[in-house]
């Protein structure tokens, strides 16, 4: 679904990414996971096309993805990111709404508000409605704009690409396994996701493959089981950790210290 | 909604685009005025006008006039303001049968305006001189179709030669004023100039030109002997006691001898039938 | 909102039509016949009388510009305060009218020779081509300024906008101090405005002006909205933000420009109607949009008749008004910010 080969992104003189190749299937969740600084968020900006990044080979859907026209490629590719305004002097709905803006032109039809209904209950913010944006906490503001992502890609394109960026951050434990469980529904109707973690005991739960990034370059990308070992995560982490595996499920479970 | 303003919007096109400009021809700097006007509704918009018209007994046809036309003072007619503030449908609606006005003074939009409504537009070229004023009444006269203008000249010419020249030139300057936050001195090239020079006197500020700020570097260099302002802009001072508070003048020769000379304004500087009375009196009060 | 949206345009629409029938009846000048009378009569006879003239070429044009410019000064604040993501820009406080008006007054002191040899029309477009490059001039230096990676830095936007404010000022108010050229006018023209001007030519160009550039804003809607976001989520969103930057920057540059050459600075409109229209519909600048440029002509025109009614037979330059109107607004707007930034 992706194919990327040898993908770099300098800054003046530094490289803040280099030698990057990987290939990504349909229906994969993907968790990118590494420490500060690895390149992780650019990595995912430069999948996003946020960034002029040089690359020999970049194909999406096995097509070159600057291809793509501006106006048909937020059907086919979501992006949630790190840091949201804090002030946006709109109606939650609207908010939401705007990731339906691809499908109309200038008033929205009923199947749209409908889909934005669908989402923020899904995101458990349809109570919201009444409120300030500018009054929301920190995780109900990113729940709002994981609904808003999701609108953007509810369509009946095949093999879409969700790219989320730490959308944990802010939430309770219960909201972010049930962000979780909603992207994970998503990769199981044969879509990809990409999705920046920090935390990595969730990524190994539940990602497919994982891409382990250090020092602006990918130090592996596989199956969980694979690339969680002790050695070489206390390596790339610089802190000692055991690995042990998860009670019910056999997945590997980090514990630093 | 979207197609209502449209079709509104292209009638408005097409409406203004139809109505378009009447040919105008060239026009002449001094006056624009068909041959035939009829003197029974005027509008003046500059005082020496005014007071050459009501010299010429037709004081009773002015129907509006100016902020400066401030003579005759039982004038009965509507004051339009400033001229060059003055819109064209105030002027309409005292039913004009002809405008004067000054060509410096009257601005292009408004000199359009009434050529379009077809109304009689007689502009002057005002100079500041004797010769000036003596054009101006001459143009008034003969546009009303009037010949007793002469004894209005000769008034002028007569005065004139009464005026003696000093044994000692006085050096005059001209403070106009508006309150203390708000004062100018008169170069050359202002009425007020050519007054000075005709009383025979010397201005003190003529190496400056037109109106400038005052400044007491200023009021050092030129000492004047006598200060000559407005009746009005004394008062708007304090009168004398409050001129004297301004910095630099307590230390001019007028300020030590408190020789303060003020007329009423349109009638020192108006240029208009008065301009040889005025003279003749500025110069008795300078001596 | 829907309802709500349709019950506001209805209502700045029938308060416009309200007050444009008001307007025609009131002013300096009395009609001695009904204005359905007079228009009928002009058209059947097609001669002027003193009743017609005064309707037909000096009132319906002025009213008609007053409709344009408002609506003009508001849509061009509305969609500056979406590009550069603050309430406070408009198009006055950041400078773009005083550019229009410096390359007018330097149009009418310098091009005086080549402005005579023109017909009236072309004459008219002429300034307000040079007006549009003066405003277009100080959008880019203020946009330069006061944006970097698509953030606007409020602080450096405005005290661009008072540095160029006060530059062209002093240039202006210079031109007028030493030419002698009778079209410069006083400077109050040019700092208060004034809307008496008008003639069918000038009201016939800034229709065309506005009904472009409006056509264009009022598309921009959504647009403006994601850029709340952020540029990279709008751009997510599959907009080509550097164009749509570009865009309204030319657009209202040329708006502004072109209503500031022929009426001189009129004040806070842009900042004040689509403040007050936040109030009720928040940011949303599909409504925002439309109703700025309803609600900015209906302003204007009651701004415009009080001017020249208030003190018949003299007139109170319009900006006295707007700004009357418009500055316990902005004061409220400041009050707003401050409770915000405690």
């Amino acid at each position: 679904m992706i194919k990327i080969h040898d993908l770099s992104f300098q800054v003046k003189d530094r490289f803040l990414l280099k030698d990057i190749n990987l290939e990504i299937n349909k229906g994969e969740l993907i968790a990118i996971v590494g420490p500060n600084g690895a390149g992780k968020s650019t990595f995912l900006s430069c999948v996003a096309n946020e960034i002029q990044y040089k690359t020999k080979h970049f194909s999406f859907k096995d097509k070159d993805v600057k291809s793509y026209k501006r106006s048909e490629i937020p059907l086919h590719r979501a992006k949630f990111s790190q840091h949201q305004s804090n002030e946006i002097n709109l109606k939650n709905e609207e908010i939401v709404l705007m990731g339906r803006y691809p499908y109309f032109k200038t008033e929205a039809d009923l199947s749209d508000l409908e889909i934005v209904e669908k989402w923020m209950a899904k995101t458990e913010t349809s109570h919201l409605t009444d409120r300030e944006y500018e009054q929301l906490s920190g995780g109900e503001k990113q729940r709002l704009h994981l609904a808003r992502v999701f609108a953007q890609l509810e369509n009946n394109i095949e093999n879409k690409l969700l790219l989320l960026d730490e959308p944990l951050n802010n939430l309770d434990v219960a909201h972010q396994f049930k962000t979780l469980h909603l992207i994970k529904e998503f990769t199981q109707k044969n879509n990809t996701a990409l999705v920046v973690l920090h935390d990595l005991n969730i990524a190994s739960q539940f990602a497919d493959r994982l891409i382990l990034m250090n020092k602006s370059s990918i130090e592996m990308f596989d199956e969980p089981k694979k690339v969680l070992t002790q050695e070489r995560i206390s390596r790339v982490y610089q802190y000692p950790c055991i690995i042990t595996p998860h009670p019910e499920n056999q997945q590997p479970i980090i514990l630093f210290g | 909604m979207k197609k209502f303003f449209t079709v509104l919007a292209l009638a408005i096109v097409v409406a203004s685009c139809n109505k378009k400009e009447e040919n105008k021809t060239t026009t002449t700097e001094t006056d624009t005025v068909a041959t035939e006007i009829k003197t029974d509704r005027i509008v003046s918009l500059n005082g020496a006008v005014t007071e050459t018209l009501a010299s010429l007994d037709v004081a009773g046809n002015i129907v509006g006039r100016d902020v400066t036309s401030t003579y005759p003072a039982d004038l009965k007619a509507t004051d339009l303001g400033h001229v060059r503030s003055i819109t064209a449908e105030s002027i309409l609606a005292l039913q004009p049968s002809v405008v004067f006005g000054t060509t410096k003074d009257v601005n292009p939009n408004l000199n359009e305006q009434l050529k379009k409504a077809n109304i009689p537009l007689v502009l002057i070229d005002q100079e500041y001189s004797i010769d000036g004023s003596k054009k101006l009444i001459t143009a008034v006269a003969t546009k009303l179709k009037k010949d007793n203008y002469q004894p209005l000249l000769d008034n002028i010419s007569n005065k004139m030669a009464t005026v003696k020249t000093f044994d000692k030139k006085p050096k005059v300057l001209f403070i106009y004023a508006r309150g203390a936050g708000n004062l100018m001195v008169a170069g050359s090239g202002t009425p007020l100039h050519s007054m000075i020079e005709l009383a025979g006197a010397e201005n003190a500020a003529a190496a400056l030109t037109d109106f400038k700020p005052l400044t007491p570097e200023a009021l050092l260099t030129t000492n004047p002997d006598v200060i000559l302002m407005f009746d009005k802009g004394l008062q708007s001072l304090g009168g004398v006691d409050g001129l004297l508070k301004i910095e630099g003048i307590a230390t001019t020769n007028a300020g030590k001898n408190k020789k303060v000379v003020t007329m009423d304004g349109q009638y020192l500087s108006g240029f208009g039938p008065r301009v040889g009375d005025a003279v003749v009196e500025l110069h008795n009060k300078l001596q | 909102m829907k309802k709500k949206v349709a019950v506001y345009k209805v209502s700045f629409f029938i308060v416009l039509l309200v007050a444009l029938v008001t307007a025609l009846y009131l002013g300096a000048y009395d009609f001695n016949h009904s204005v359905f009378e007079i228009v009928s009569t002009y058209f059947n006879t097609n001669t002027h009388t003193a009743d017609s003239f005064v309707l037909i070429e000096l009132r319906i044009p002025r009213i008609l510009m007053a409709i344009l410019t408002g609506a003009a000064l508001a849509i061009s604040g509305t969609s500056l305060q979406g590009l550069f993501k603050n309430p406070l820009a408009s198009p006055d406080l950041i400078g773009i009218t005083s550019g229009a008006v410096l390359f007018a007054a330097l149009t009418i002191v310098f091009g005086s020779a080549v402005m005579h040899l023109l017909p009236a029309f072309f004459r008219y477009v002429l300034l307000s081509v040079m007006a549009f490059i003066g405003a277009l001039l100080t959008m880019w230096f203020v946009y330069k300024m006061a944006t970097s990676n698509g953030k606007t830095h409020i602080l450096i936007l405005l005290l661009s906008g008072v540095a160029i404010t006060a530059l062209t000022g002093a240039v202006t108010g210079f031109l007028t101090y030493i030419s002698t050229e009778e079209e410069l006018r006083n400077i109050t023209f040019w700092s208060l405005g004034s809307l008496a001007g008008s003639n069918w030519w000038k009201v016939c160009l800034v229709f065309i002006v506005v009904l472009i550039g409006s056509i264009r804003l009022l598309s921009k809607g959504k647009i403006l909205n994601a850029l709340m976001l952020g540029e990279k989520e709008a751009a997510h969103l599959g907009f080509d933000i550097e164009k749509t930057k570009r865009e309204i920057i030319i657009i209202v540059s040329l708006m502004v420009g072109c209503v500031v050459a022929f009426n001189g600075t009129i004040g806070f409109v842009g900042l004040v109607v689509p403040y007050i229209l936040r109030f009720v519909f928040n940011s949303n600048y599909n409504i925002l949009l439309p109703l700025s440029m309803l609600l900015g002509a209906v302003v204007m025109l009651i701004a415009d008749t009080i001017s020249r009614t208030i003190v018949v037979p003299a007139e109170l330059p319009i900006g006295i008004l707007t700004a009357i109107m418009g500055a316990p607004v902005f004061i409220s707007i400041l009050i707003n910010y401050k409770r915000k930034l405690k």
